[in-house]
């Protein structure tokens, strides 16, 4: 079988440096120590959740250009994206950032999308630094994708919690010392009948593990070769059954296999599943993945970021949940 | 726990016997009225003010015959009416009412007997 | 994969919701606020002039407001995740699905956002509500019309 939507990076564009920022409940989660700024106000004490959600934004940019000495007039693209509709976070921080800026809208797969888009920008020789990233708030996609905040309808053990968290990477061209971008997948989008909105493990479960299958069969490696497998928000329940699909693929799955959201809040059973949204899979990769990679600890991994692609208006029309899986292949030469 | 949660339920168990207070100024006879009060077993306990010409009785019903609270009180009104056709007959399952008119019992001064029974009468007539 | 067959591998690992333990958790939390909404009934007919029939009117005033206070401070969605249906009881649980909804659009305005957005969750509540009043209302002049029940 010939696999299609494969991309190899032959410069090895890097990430130069990330950004993570975390809301003031991200402080329970384990990896907070590795976030660049924890908030003490969601909305940054402005107004409205969305323009606290694009205050976020903004910041981790700047964070994320600041370590590595540039300005925003120095970037050439912005590649970010998130889940408010119309993406207006992602827009009002871009208009702030006045660089030139493509909205990215991969649903909670953003974080790889994005990185993969840059990649490519920079491995076209078109861009001296290009920014990737996504985020997410939790109170304004809560009241977008299900109830308002205070209401009090009782959460499934399936349900994931959406995270407020951005993380952001700064794409350049290859030096040493980096981790390096060489290969990707893009996903096909994948619906085997989920209508569950409360239970989106089980929905993009299917997505992850055919993206996982494709990387493998079209770069031709295989799971030893990888310190560690990553998926993006899986959450505890999605996270089993997409490892219960490997296995009947004849994949076996070991420690390697990781999942961002299941272990994003630990165990702390108030989050049910674990977590979710735009920022959970770029929060963890862009701080604990990235900074286990810059101290050597992996040397190869392979981050597969999932996203359900579905509205809240298709979920109450009784629709099912399409979902989709980017993967991304990271090297510490 | 559990043993306390068991004496609670069964404390509404007391099978105890009907009875009835009175509360009589005027020259009616009150045998009548306990004996129909005493005749019905879904009744625990009931007081009665005879003033005037007027008959004010509150009913505190058994646990499960509060279901059928509206009927008991239509069956004793006109029993009550049948045995004193000359007085203005006003019964009550109102756990208010029966409070209030337990609290009447004690009062002597007939001009406060006379109001607090208009009061009293005005409070049913309330639809909410 | 096909559908059906990842229907039933998605059944056999997904946590299936504890029933028996959500029904005694619902039963708890359903009968304490019914039991605190019978103490404030009991305590107005105690210190006001309301009977037992009248009192019901400011009682369930007094827990809509106890909801929105509960609902305002961020502690019944507590309440809720652990009672479930024992919180979503009438009264209170309309409280705070209207009041919920109405600080979550504070931000859109008061008219558009309050006065439009705050039904939200409560409105299909009420509009059912009514229709079904009335259809029973219908059956019901009908069958007193033909004589079969009375007033």
């Amino acid at each position: 079988m010939v696999v299609k939507g494969l991309l190899t990076f032959a410069s090895m564009p890097i990430i130069a440096s990330t950004g993570v920022t975390g809301g003031p409940l991200e402080r329970k989660s384990p990896f907070a120590e590795g976030f660049d700024k924890i908030y003490d106000d969601e909305r940054s004490k402005l107004s409205t959740n969305e323009q606290g959600h694009s205050k976020m934004f903004e910041e981790t940019c700047m964070i994320a250009l600041s370590k590595i000495d540039l300005l925003p007039s120095d970037v050439d693209f912005l590649l970010i994206g998130d889940l408010v509709n119309q993406m207006t976070p992602s827009n009002f921080c871009a208009s702030s950032l006045q660089t030139p800026y493509i909205g990215l809208f991969s649903a909670c797969a953003t974080s790889v999308s994005s990185l993969l888009i840059a990649a490519l920008l920079t491995e076209a020789g078109m861009s001296t630094c290009a920014i990737a990233g996504s985020g997410s708030q939790h109170n304004a996609i809560e009241r977008q994708f299900r109830y308002p905040i205070e209401y009090g309808s009782q959460k499934p053990l399936t349900s994931q919690w959406t995270v407020t968290a951005t993380g952001i990477a700064a794409v350049t061209p290859y030096k040493t010392g980096y981790p390096a971008i060489v290969s990707g997948t893009i996903g096909r989008t994948i619906d085997l009948g989920m209508t569950d909105p409360l239970n989106m493990g089980a929905a993009m479960a299917p997505a992850a593990a055919n993206t996982l299958q494709r990387h493998f069969e079209g770069h031709g490696t295989k799971e030893s070769d990888y310190d560690v497998i990553m998926t993006g928000d899986l959450g505890k329940n999605g996270f089993n059954i997409y490892r219960k699909l490997l296995e009947q693929a004849g994949i076996k799955t070991s420690t390697k296999f990781r999942d961002a959201g299941a272990a994003f809040y630990g165990d702390d059973e108030d989050f049910q599943s674990g977590a979710s949204g735009a920022g959970c899979s770029a929060a963890i990769y862009f701080s604990d993945v990235y900074t286990k990679m810059m101290m050597g600890e992996y040397k190869r991994v392979l981050l597969l970021a999932t996203g359900a692609l579905l509205s809240p208006m298709s979920a109450q029309q009784g629709d099912s949940i399409p979902c989709i899986a980017h993967a991304v292949e990271l090297i510490m030469k | 726990m559990l043993i306390l949660l068991l004496i609670l339920l069964l404390s509404a168990c007391t099978g105890a016997e009907t009875t009835i207070q009175i509360h009589n100024d005027t020259e009616a006879d009150a045998r009548k009225i306990e004996e129909v009060i005493l005749a019905n077993p879904k009744l625990l306990q009931a007081v009665a003010v005879f003033h005037n010409q007027d008959l004010i009785s509150g009913l505190n019903l058994k646990t499960f015959s509060r279901f059928n609270k509206e009927k008991i009180e239509k069956d004793i009104r006109s029993a009550l009416e049948d045995k004193y056709p000359e007085l203005d007959v006003t019964v009550s399952a109102d756990l208010k009412i029966f409070r209030e008119t337990t609290k009447l019992l004690e009062e002597d001064d007939k001009e406060k007997l006379t109001k607090q029974l208009e009061k009293l009468k005005k409070l049913l007539r309330e639809e909410t | 994969m096909d559908e059906k067959k990842y229907a039933a591998l998605e059944e056999s690992i997904s946590p299936k919701p504890p029933i028996l333990r959500n029904m005694i958790t619902a039963f708890i939390t359903g009968g304490t606020i019914c039991l605190i909404g019978q103490a404030v009934s009991l305590f107005y007919m105690t210190f006001f002039d309301f009977t037992e029939r009248t009192s019901s009117n400011p009682t369930v005033a007094t827990m809509v407001f106890f909801a929105m206070l509960l609902t305002g401070f961020g502690q019944y969605k507590k309440i809720s995740q652990f009672g479930g249906a024992g919180a979503s009881v009438p009264i209170t649980g309309f409280s705070n699905a209207v009041v919920s909804a109405a600080i979550e659009h504070k931000s859109e305005g008061y008219v558009v956002g309050v006065g439009g957005n705050m039904f939200k969750l409560a409105g299909s509540v009420i509009l059912f509500g009514v229709v079904s009043a009335f259809a029973v209302a219908l059956i019901k002049t009908i069958l007193v019309k033909l004589g079969v029940v009375s007033w």
